[in-house]
């Protein structure tokens, strides 16, 4: 019988108490032992500057073992999901054998945020095991972190109602993204090993990184790459991103995963199991969570999309057939410069040359493509930054907030100031993003207010819904070029 | 909607859309085909000049004389050897150069893309060629010793961390204007900072090929770890086993001697 992962919201047993326990004993490890917390902490990201347990003169892993075993988390790839699974995996295995060696329950399973919970109304809150500072058993709480957003320590909710919005990700039908980066699908880009690699997937870029914003908020250890590990509730989080890979291939029969075998078996993953002792992992192996290896289910996988989804999913296009996709405007590669007001650019759109409008020809001119918005490179030198919304077509000087069906989507500021730094592990050359702006384009068809010729982006600033006493003076995001496609 | 291609149109041609950087690998594989048949073996070099090199065997140099008039034939040869070795490792670059260009300048923009790499490959190579002609002019005796020389110094290359951050920097992309002579300049501009990144990355390696007297299986252990560095998930092991390989190599030439 798998153990099972539960909400953190739901929880009637000593779950969480058990769990900050075990982290405790992780914790007092040195950084050395691989089960020890901050090595843990390490394999998703690390740079020693942002480290906030280094100390002069202590002793690290040999340089060969770093290169190996840290800095290798898979983002911006088809790889974000699978190798995200491996990693929980071998974690909650070594925070199992910690509480097996407290005596605690032999069935522990690691415990899951569900933050897009409609049913709840604190589900973008932070329980109380994770701020209060006598649980588990009178204090210090090892769950506690104060690197978080305004108000996380006192139960208020994190971000904001779009940063936990999964309709976006659980409608898209394919898994790997179009190639050149115009279409989003669910999973990611085909890339090899990438630690911040192509362009993320849909359910990368919202909730996974939107809610690392939140968690994280101005320059929070949840914001960044090289700290986000260090925060229990990173592991809670990617808990459900891992839960909502098994909603979206549960909700149709046509969400599947990569069958390539470039996916399935050609990269291996290197971790350490619960005695430290070193492991490799294929994207194969974690296919099937209650297999004897994973052992796990998890509480709840009904799709909250329910019956809106057919109506969403009007896409028929078969798995792994790519689109060819063709740029049709773009603005000049002097780059986009926002700050801590509204920015909007406009540039000119020209009809398609090649295969988009082969299709069309062929398929007839009451045909529809596929319109995807770009931004390219999207740099930033410093925290804190913005987070942006991103609107299509928003009239001049209006509230962005009364044209709800012009936005884009939500570009994340989670690690676009990490990306934009050269580095051994990243050329510093930034993040790019695809929103499908499809439906928004057909809505301006239908109101006879979309123009061919041109078009206007917007970015607006994102606010969470706890805002801060006093707003901290942020640096510029840049946005190299933003491009429209055809498909 | 682009279903309807799948339908309308030949598989070569749809392949060609979906894959703009296979006329670039067909030149890589044609300059392969040149050097293989020894198309540039008439040539002189300023460096070594092998009558043969092949496996097992001691690398012959014959001391060819240094001329200007066979500047052409020595960058003819750096340029087949740029196309053959170096252009497959642009693959990521010239796919994204090409989805970030409009339809009607994908093909302009790869080949000023490749014009600005291959030009500071070139005058890296004339470097190269001319530091070796006067070494070879001023120390002979020195001279006799480059091919190791140059082998441990590629060794020790390999395990640096600059080598690291290079090879990382090579994947490096960049905004590229959509249209007019802005655009022509990015697209040289890009052509000329992933060749940067790949001169400091592999500039160690390409002085053994030179050295080797542009020796097509050296080219081709060059060409397969620079491909290989890339893609693979565990460079820095990589990087050791190449250490080991070019140390074995001069192990063996010194051993023959």
């Amino acid at each position: 019988m798998p153990r099972t992962r539960q909400d953190i919201w739901k929880i009637k047993d000593d779950t969480l108490k058990w769990y900050a326990r075990a982290v405790g004993v992780m914790q007092k490890r040195l950084v050395t032992d691989p089960t020890s917390w901050r090595y843990q902490g390490a394999i998703h990201g690390y740079d020693p500057a942002q480290d906030p347990f280094a100390k002069r003169g202590e002793k690290l892993p040999p340089t060969a073992e770093q290169d190996k075993y840290w800095s290798r988390c898979q983002h911006g790839s088809w790889f974000f999901l699978s190798w995200h699974r491996g990693y929980l995996h071998y974690f909650e295995q070594m925070i199992l054998k910690a509480i097996k060696d407290l005596k605690g329950p032999a069935d522990w399973a690691l415990p899951y945020w569900n933050y897009s919970d409609p049913t709840n109304p604190k589900a973008r809150c932070l329980p109380p095991a994770f701020w209060d500072p006598k649980f588990p058993d009178g204090g210090p709480n090892p769950l506690l972190v104060q690197e978080r957003a305004t108000g996380a320590d006192k139960g208020k909710p994190l971000g904001s109602s779009r940063s936990a919005d999964i309709t976006e990700c659980l409608g898209k039908i394919g898994f790997i993204n179009s190639s050149g980066g115009a279409g989003t699908n669910f999973g990611g880009g085909r890339t090899g090993f990438a630690h911040r690699g192509g362009v993320p997937g849909a359910l990368e870029l919202v909730p996974h990184g939107s809610m690392h914003d939140a968690v994280g908020g101005d320059d929070g250890w949840m914001g960044s790459f090289e700290t986000a590990a260090l925060d229990p509730i990173f592991w809670c989080h990617h808990a459900n991103i891992d839960r909502l890979w098994e909603v979206w291939l549960r909700s149709d029969p046509r969400h599947t995963n990569p069958t390539l075998a470039a996916w399935l078996s050609s990269i291996e993953f290197d971790f350490h199991d619960a005695k430290g002792k070193p492991v490799t992992l294929k994207s194969e192996q974690v296919l099937d969570t209650a297999s004897p290896m994973l052992d796990y289910v998890y509480q709840d996988v009904s799709d909250p999309l329910g019956p809106h989804r057919l109506a969403m999913a009007a896409s028929n296009v078969p798995m792994e057939i790519e689109r060819i996709p063709e740029m049709v405007g773009a603005t000049d590669s002097k780059g986009i410069s926002l700050g801590a007001k509204p920015n909007s650019v406009e540039f000119a759109v020209k009809p398609p040359a090649g295969p988009a409008l082969q299709a069309r020809l062929l398929a007839g001119a009451a045909s529809k493509p596929e319109i995807h918005l770009n931004l390219e490179n999207v740099t930033a030198e410093g925290r804190p930054i913005h987070s942006y919304v991103v609107y299509v077509n928003l009239p001049e000087g209006a509230n962005a907030e009364n044209y709800p069906q012009l936005a884009a989507g939500l570009l994340p500021k989670f690690g676009i100031v990490e990306a934009s730094r050269e580095s051994k592990d990243h050329p510093g050359d930034g993040m790019n993003y695809s929103f499908d702006i499809t439906q928004i384009v057909s809505t301006l068809e239908q109101s006879k207010s979309w123009d061919p010729k041109k078009l206007r982006v917007t970015f607006v600033p994102h606010e969470p819904d706890t805002k801060r006493a006093v707003a901290p003076k942020t640096n510029p995001v840049k946005v190299g070029r933003i491009s429209l496609y055809y498909a | 909607m682009n279903a309807a291609l799948t339908l309308a149109y030949p598989r070569w041609r749809q392949f060609f859309w979906r894959h703009p950087e296979s006329p670039v690998l067909l030149l890589s594989a044609g300059s392969w085909l040149l050097l293989a048949a020894g198309a540039m073996e008439a040539a002189p070099s300023l460096g070594l000049h092998p009558h043969h090199v092949d496996g097992g065997a001691a690398f012959h140099s014959s001391l060819t004389l240094w001329s200007p008039d066979h500047w052409p034939v020595i960058l003819l040869r750096w340029s087949a050897m740029i196309t053959a070795m170096m252009f497959p490792t642009l693959v990521p670059q010239i796919r994204v150069l090409a989805a970030r260009s409009f339809w009607s300048r994908r093909t302009r923009a790869i080949l000023l893309f490749l014009a600005g790499y291959s030009a500071l490959w070139l005058i890296y190579g004339a470097i190269a060629e001319a530091a070796m002609g006067l070494l070879r002019g001023s120390a002979p005796a020195m001279f006799s010793f480059l091919l190791p020389m140059s082998l441990v110094l590629a060794g020790l290359w390999q395990l640096t961390r600059q080598k690291q951050r290079s090879l990382v920097a090579c994947h490096f992309t960049m905004p590229i204007a959509p249209s007019g002579w802005q655009a022509d300049l990015d697209c040289c501009r890009f052509g000329l900072r992933t060749a940067a990144y790949c001169c400091v990355s592999c500039w160690a390696l390409m002085l053994v090929c030179a050295a080797a007297g542009h020796a097509v299986w050296v080219m081709l252990v060059v060409a397969a770890v620079s491909l290989a560095e890339r893609v693979f998930a565990r460079p820095r092991q990589l990087w050791f086993g190449v250490a080991l390989f070019l140390f074995a190599i001069l192990a063996i030439k010194t051993g023959a001697h």
